[in-house]
This record gives C-alpha cells, sequence and structure tokens, in this order.
C-alpha cells in the first residue's frame, strides 16, 4: 500500500492555479493561473522556495506552462491569445518570443521530446506546431484543425514527433509529420462521452492514459507496440468508469519512474492508480491506491517530478499547489 | 457548405453567431459603418436600397419581417461579409447568389432579353479551372477549352474568355505599383513601404482585412486581380466598344476559389457610380465540372459564331492555335517572378548572368528568392502560401524582420492550381496525383511576356492610354479596408 506525504503547501498564487510543471531535471517547478503571474519555484531538499515571478508576459490568466527537455525554454499560454517563451539567462528566464495567431485563449502547450517543435491549442480549434529556426524565432511548421471544437490539451510521445491531442468536441486526435506539414494519423471520436480534459502518455510509450468530464479514466494502448509509435494504432484498452471518479476528471499524469498514474478531479481528490500484477496486456486492470483529500476545490493539473520518484506537485482552484511525495 | 473556402477564411471566422435563419444580433455600434450600404436606421420609403441579401428567415417570418421592414435596421451581404462575426452566415447565402444553377439561369433569361434588347454576356474562365477541368476529364487544355465554350455559347454567352488576359494587366500594374513605390521611398531610407503583398488572393485579403487590418493592408498591393480586371475590361471597355449600357452585360466567371464570390461581392468592384456589380457572378470549378456533367453530350462544333470575331480576339478563350495565355512563375499568377525578371531587367538594368538568384525552400509552400549583384542583396521576394505560411509572414512583419520587397501571398497550400474550388479527389495519394497532373497541363501552357502581348497591348492603349492614366488608375487598381473586430466579439469571449 503506498502512502503519500504531504511536503509542501504553496500559497503564493492570489487565485486559482491552473497548471504545475517541473523542470527536467526535477528542481525547479513551475505555476501559472489566474492571477496572470507564472512562479518558478527552487526545490530545495523537500521543501520549495519561490524564486522568481514572470508578470510581464501575458495580459490574462495563464493557462499553462511547458519546460523544453533542455531546460533552457519555458513557454505559457495565455487567455490572451498568445504563447510566449522565455529563455534561460543567468538563471532567469527572460522572454524571447511571443507566438500570437491564435484567435483567442491558448489552452495548453508542449515541447516535442527533441525541444524543436512547440505544440499550443485554443479554443479556436486549431492545434498549432512551432518550430525554432536558426535565428531563435519560431516559424509555424503547422496549423491543424482537426477538431470542431475548443482544444483542451496536447501532449507529446515520450521519444517519438507524435502528438495527442484533446478536445471539447470529445475526441483525441494523433498527429505526426510527414516531411513538409503535420497530418493527422488517427482520429478517436467519441473518445470519451464528454470534453476530453487532459491525456499522459506512460514512460515508454506504450500507453496512454485519458480523463474526461464523463468522469471515465481510460488507458490506449498502441497496436502494433514493436513499430515506431508514429505508425501504429491506438485502441483503448481499459475504462475506469465513474463509480471511482464522481466528478469531472481535470488532469492525467502518469509517472515515468514509478509507473504510478494520478488524476486530479472535481471532487478535489487526487487519486493515484497502479497497473495490476500480471494480467493481460490486451485487457490490464489498475488498482485504485490511495484517495488523498488534496484540496479544498477542482483539482486542475497533477504533474509528476521526473527525477524524484513519487514526488507530486498539484494545483487548484483553491489557489494551492501541493507537494506530495508518494511512497511505494 | 463552408468546406469549399479556404482555410483561412474557416479559420478566422470561428464564431458564427449567426445561421442563415436567424436575425444579425450584432450591435449596431459594432457595425462597420465603412462600406456603402452600411447601416440605414429607419430609412423609410427607398426601396432601390432594399438590401442586396436579407438574412433568410423562414416564411412565415419573413412576411412579418417584410413587414416591419421600413422601421428596421436593414444589413446587406457586406456587411455581413466586412463584419468578422459570421462570414459563414453570408457563405450561405452567397453560394446561394452565385450557384452554377444562378448562371444557367441568368445565361437563358440573357438570351430571352437579348431578342428585343441589345444585351451582351460573358464568362471568364480561369487557366487553373481549365487545367482542372482538362485533368479530370483527361483532355488537352484545347479539347477542354473548346469543351467549356460550347457550353457555355449554348447556354447562352456571348464570349468566353481567359482570365489571364487579364490577369496580363495585373502583372504588368503590378510591377508598375512596385516602382512607384520604390521611387517614393527610395531616398527617404524609408522601410516602412516595404514589403509589397501579393493582394490577388481573396482568402487572403480577407484575413488581412478582418484579423490584422491596421497592420496589413497598408502593405497590400492595390492592383486588383484578374478576376477584377475582368470585370473592369467586360463592364467598362466591352460595354464602350459595344456601346452597350453596363447593366445591360452578364459577366460570370469561373474560378479555382470559392473565396472569388466574396471578392466579386465588394463594394469595390461596382461599376463606378452604379449598383452593378462588375462580376455578376462566380462559379468554382467543381460547380463548372457539376454544369457540363448534367448537361450530357455538348456538341463542341455547333458554337453560335462570335460577334466580331476576328476584331476581339482577347475575348476568347484561346488563341487560333488553341492556347490560354500562360505566365510562368508557378500556379498562382507568378507576381513574385514577373517583378523579380523585371526589376532586374528595368530596375536595375542587369541580365541575368549578371546576377546571382538564390533560393531558400523554407518549406514546401515557403520560397525566399535572394537577387544579388556582386556582394549587394538586390531584392528578397517570396512566395508563402498556406495559412501557416501567411502566420510566418505576419510574425515577421510584427517583428520588423520581414525584410522583403515582394510576397507572393497566397491562402491555399499550392497555390491556385490547388485552390478550394478546384475538382478533389477521394482519397490522399488521388489528390497528389490529381494536383499533379494538373500542374503540369498548367505548366504545359505557353508563356507569353506580358509586354510583348499584342492583344493586351493593344487593348490597353486603346482602353487605357498608359498605365498611370487617371482611367488606369480607377480600373486596375483597387482599395483594402481594415475592419474593426466587433464589439460582440469581445464580449463573447467566455473561458
Amino acid at each position: 500500500m503506498s502512502s503519500a506525504k504531504l511536503l509542501a503547501s504553496l500559497n503564493a498564487h492570489s487565485e486559482r492555479v491552473w497548471c504545475v510543471k517541473w523542470n527536467r531535471t526535477g528542481d525547479v517547478l513551475a505555476s501559472c493561473g489566474t492571477d496572470v503571474s507564472i512562479k518558478l519555484w527552487k526545490k530545495i531538499d523537500d521543501s520549495f522556495e519561490c524564486r522568481s515571478t514572470l508578470t510581464d508576459a501575458h495580459s490574462r490568466t495563464v493557462r499553462s506552462v511547458s519546460f523544453s527537455p533542455c531546460n533552457r525554454y519555458l513557454a505559457s499560454t495565455s487567455f490572451d491569445g498568445t504563447a510566449v517563451v522565455y529563455e534561460l539567462k543567468d538563471g532567469d528566464y527572460e522572454i524571447l518570443n511571443t507566438l500570437e495567431g491564435h484567435e483567442n485563449e491558448v489552452k495548453c502547450c508542449a515541447w516535442s521530446p527533441s525541444g524543436q517543435y512547440l505544440a499550443t491549442c485554443s479554443r479556436d480549434k486549431s492545434v498549432w506546431i512551432w518550430e525554432l529556426d536558426e535565428d531563435e524565432e519560431f516559424q509555424v511548421s503547422s496549423i491543424v484543425q482537426a477538431h470542431s471544437q475548443d482544444v483542451k490539451y496536447v501532449a507529446w510521445h515520450p521519444n517519438e514527433d507524435l502528438l495527442v491531442s484533446c478536445s471539447y468536441d470529445d475526441s483525441i486526435r494523433f498527429y505526426r509529420y510527414d516531411g513538409d506539414d503535420w497530418i493527422v494519423v488517427q482520429r478517436i471520436d467519441g473518445a470519451h462521452e464528454s470534453t476530453v480534459w487532459c491525456a499522459a502518455f506512460d514512460g515508454d510509450g506504450n500507453h496512454l492514459a485519458t480523463v474526461g468530464d464523463d468522469r471515465k479514466l481510460k488507458i490506449w494502448r498502441r497496436y502494433p507496440v514493436d513499430e515506431p509509435a508514429i505508425q501504429s494504432t491506438w485502441r483503448c484498452v481499459t475504462t475506469i468508469d465513474e463509480r471511482i471518479h464522481q466528478q469531472p476528471i481535470y488532469t492525467v499524469d502518469w509517472c515515468p519512474l514509478t509507473g504510478l498514474i494520478a488524476t486530479g478531479c472535481g471532487d478535489n481528490s487526487v487519486r493515484l492508480f497502479r497497473q495490476s500484477e500480471g494480467g493481460d496486456a490486451d485487457a490490464p486492470t489498475f488498482d485504485l491506491v490511495q484517495t488523498i483529500k488534496a484540496h479544498d476545490e477542482d483539482v486542475n493539473c497533477v504533474a509528476w517530478n521526473s527525477k524524484c520518484a513519487g514526488m507530486l506537485a498539484t494545483a487548484s482552484d483553491d489557489c494551492l499547489i501541493k507537494i506530495y511525495q508518494v511512497q511505494l | 457548405m463552408s468546406e469549399g473556402f479556404s482555410g483561412v477564411v474557416r479559420l478566422s471566422d470561428i464564431d458564427d453567431f449567426i445561421a442563415p435563419s436567424q436575425n444579425c444580433i450584432i450591435p449596431m455600434t459594432a457595425l462597420p459603418t465603412s462600406s456603402k450600404g452600411g447601416i440605414k436606421l429607419g430609412d423609410v420609403g427607398n426601396d432601390a436600397e432594399a438590401p442586396l441579401v436579407s438574412i433568410k428567415t423562414n416564411k412565415a417570418a419573413s412576411s412579418t419581417l417584410a413587414s416591419r421592414q421600413k422601421k428596421s435596421v436593414k444589413i446587406t451581404l457586406n456587411d455581413c461579409l466586412a463584419c468578422s462575426g459570421c462570414v459563414t452566415t453570408a457563405e450561405a447565402v452567397l453560394i446561394e447568389q452565385q450557384s452554377g444553377d444562378q448562371l444557367i439561369q441568368a445565361l437563358a433569361a440573357h438570351r430571352a432579353a437579348s431578342l428585343c434588347d441589345r444585351r451582351i454576356a460573358v464568362v471568364t474562365v480561369s487557366p487553373q479551372s481549365l487545367s482542372s477541368i482538362a485533368a479530370s476529364r483527361r483532355l488537352s487544355l484545347t479539347e477542354a477549352a473548346q469543351l467549356i465554350i460550347a457550353f457555355f455559347k449554348q447556354a447562352g454567352a456571348d464570349y468566353v474568355m481567359d482570365s489571364s488576359f487579364a490577369r496580363t494587366f495585373s502583372l504588368l500594374a503590378t510591377f508598375q505599383e512596385f516602382l512607384d513605390v520604390r521611387q517614393s521611398t527610395e531616398n527617404a531610407d524609408d522601410s516602412s513601404k516595404r514589403p509589397i503583398f501579393a493582394s490577388a488572393c481573396p482568402g487572403w485579403i480577407c484575413y488581412a482585412e478582418k484579423t490584422h487590418g491596421q497592420l496589413l493592408v497598408p502593405y497590400l498591393s492595390k492592383v486588383r486581380s484578374p478576376q477584377a480586371i475582368s470585370g473592369a475590361l467586360i463592364k467598362n471597355y466591352l460595354a464602350k466598344l459595344k456601346g452597350v449600357d453596363a447593366s445591360k452585360i452578364y459577366h460570370a466567371t469561373v474560378m479555382p476559389c470559392f473565396d472569388k464570390k466574396l471578392e466579386a461581392s465588394r463594394d469595390d468592384f461596382l461599376v463606378p457610380g452604379t449598383d452593378v456589380r462588375e462580376v455578376d457572378c462566380v462559379i468554382s470549378t467543381v460547380e463548372l465540372s457539376e454544369l457540363l456533367d448534367k448537361a450530357g453530350a455538348i456538341d463542341t462544333l455547333a458554337q453560335t459564331p462570335s460577334l466580331d470575331w476576328a476584331n476581339e480576339r482577347w475575348l476568347s478563350l484561346v488563341d487560333s492555335e488553341g492556347n490560354v495565355i500562360g505566365h510562368g512563375g508557378g500556379h498562382s499568377g507568378g507576381y513574385a517572378d514577373y517583378v523579380m525578371y523585371r526589376a532586374i531587367r528595368d530596375l536595375f538594368h542587369l541580365t541575368l548572368d549578371q546576377v546571382s538568384i538564390s533560393k531558400i525552400q523554407r518549406n514546401q509552400d515557403f520560397e525566399e528568392t535572394t537577387v544579388s549583384f556582386g556582394d549587394k542583396v538586390l531584392l528578397r521576394i517570396a512566395k508563402a502560401y498556406g495559412f501557416r505560411n501567411i502566420q510566418n509572414v505576419v510574425q515577421k512583419l510584427k517583428r520588423g524582420k520581414c525584410n522583403y520587397d515582394f510576397v507572393e501571398v497566397m491562402a491555399c497550400p499550392g497555390g491556385c492550381t490547388n485552390g478550394g474550388g478546384q475538382i478533389r479527389a477521394e482519397t490522399v495519394q488521388q489528390r497528389a496525383a490529381t494536383l499533379g497532373s494538373v500542374n503540369e497541363l498548367y505548366d504545359s501552357i505557353p508563356v507569353v511576356d506580358p509586354q510583348m502581348h499584342q492583344d493586351a497591348q493593344a487593348v490597353g492603349a486603346d482602353w487605357l492610354g498608359s498605365l498611370q492614366s487617371d482611367i488606369a488608375h480607377t480600373l486596375l487598381f483597387t482599395c483594402y479596408h481594415p475592419v474593426n473586430k466587433t464589439i460582440l466579439q469581445q464580449q463573447t469571449i467566455k473561458w
């Protein structure tokens, strides 16, 4: 049985916190929210200090943040319709570029595993893929409008340039580069019965977890698993239904180190799941190992630290960020 | 239905606030007032000002609407188009107004009316449409042209014309404008006039005016598109030649692009001082193909002899050899290449041997060309097609890094032969093959230097005098108008 120990409760945002993300070395956490700020938290052993607050980049709610794989860049997206990329200079992230083009709220951003591409998605129904050129300028590599509604979330495969997007149209879409442009390689309509809020690949990229407003957690597996992921087809192998989460699930993350899945739910709780021992690869089962009453309001984001096994950050409408250490 | 429009038009008009069955709910203060026939409040009894389009309602509702109309606000199609709220509503109406069936009915009506009245009907066909029709029917360009000519003449058209003839004027005027802009900024170290963006693509214009109007409109080339120049040729020059009033001339075009319907509806393209459109109806290639399918067997030999054939070679889709007019420089009109080659020769007075021309292909649809003489860069030219590359150009401009002299911007990836109105195959592979054969046909069109085109030079001299004359300024150039975002749009942002 696992147990989650609260390491810290970070109270620095004045309004709801939308997103938390660790850098790739696991020693800095970025957070952002309705107070239009981005805060960078330095991890010192098991405590956290707010080392800087970025407030210049956006004029409205900052909805998401993401560190590039090399940690050199940080990206943020905002309801002001822009994405902003910061570059690490002398220990501080400074604005490098403002990426304009989305019609309205930019909901999410994510760096590709190579760091070459930044994906953003928006209420304008489009997914944009930006590419960093030799002058540190971002070129639009592609604009794909494969959804019929608000696109809520984008996530990259951990090893390949395969992107997945989640939408208010209840569907998910997979994308890859075809040599000139980005194309949709798989469309899964009705992936959930309502908005798909979030998606997370597992450490080796053979599975994908998605969560939705339908209170379901779904696990997808790619076939054939011995081919590159960009060539595979994804199928749902497990559904954890609404008896477990009785409110919409807004966020999911899959720990690459422990294999634990964390979800954040409208019932203010964070839940941890682990794949059952043995079992059929085509129909795996997952056990709920713990329910943490983490917050007083909706949990908007959960994020596993990719260097410290079992370290989980959570963000909520209650304006708090919490850090848990899960013992296996 | 909106699928046929270019990605740019669809993407830039995401919020469809009014469906065709509803009344416009946009607050009046938010509606643009620039265009003529904007909002008329309490404009009683002036039926000549009746809206071009009344927002469609069901029958019962429309009769009550009609009875209240004199007190109500009128919204014309142009208001709908000018408002960034809801192009899709206007699209529905537009397609109804400018459909293949409407065109056939209009040609038949024209033929009937011309029994007692002198009238002329002209259909202008784009070379991209011709190539698409030829490719899909496995015809040569000449055979396809004969088929199209026969079909339209049987339907009631007097002339079937090549839009490339009008494009000859577009190209000549584009270079003239390039020179003028360059001269006016030469000594001022004023880079604010650079670059010039080609403006022949209506999808790009729609986006530029609505999304970044203040930023982009100053850089747009004011030269009319080939379609718009064909409109002037027909409703101004041909009207004068024949002594027929513009209102008695019907002019339709066949275009590779649905967005051309939007262009034809602009108030900028009314015969000056009238409410007569220079282009009455635009149909897409795919709509022409449907008409040809419905028509069944067409006797391409039984053409109605055209009036004064020998005097109006320019009014024929093909010359005596069966060729249309080609301009090279890609599949979208060749504006960038034309400016470049003319500038090397006529601005820098150099030959192609003396300069080096290097090309960088940023992606399939973004080509940068640099012309240098020794170490000196003379010109930077780009072709940017598709929405992503429009974004790249816009971002460069915003950051002050758009150091091109001229950019040929087109909304469709692949350019005009791949326009939204072209005939499409079912699968992705078939589409690539189809586009390949359309491009091959298009590339096979013999290229004619616009300055060497005798008919164009003769018509130009007779009609305009010179490119700098007042009439040339009116009929070869136009204006673009930034559109402000509506208040409604700002109000309804939700998150």
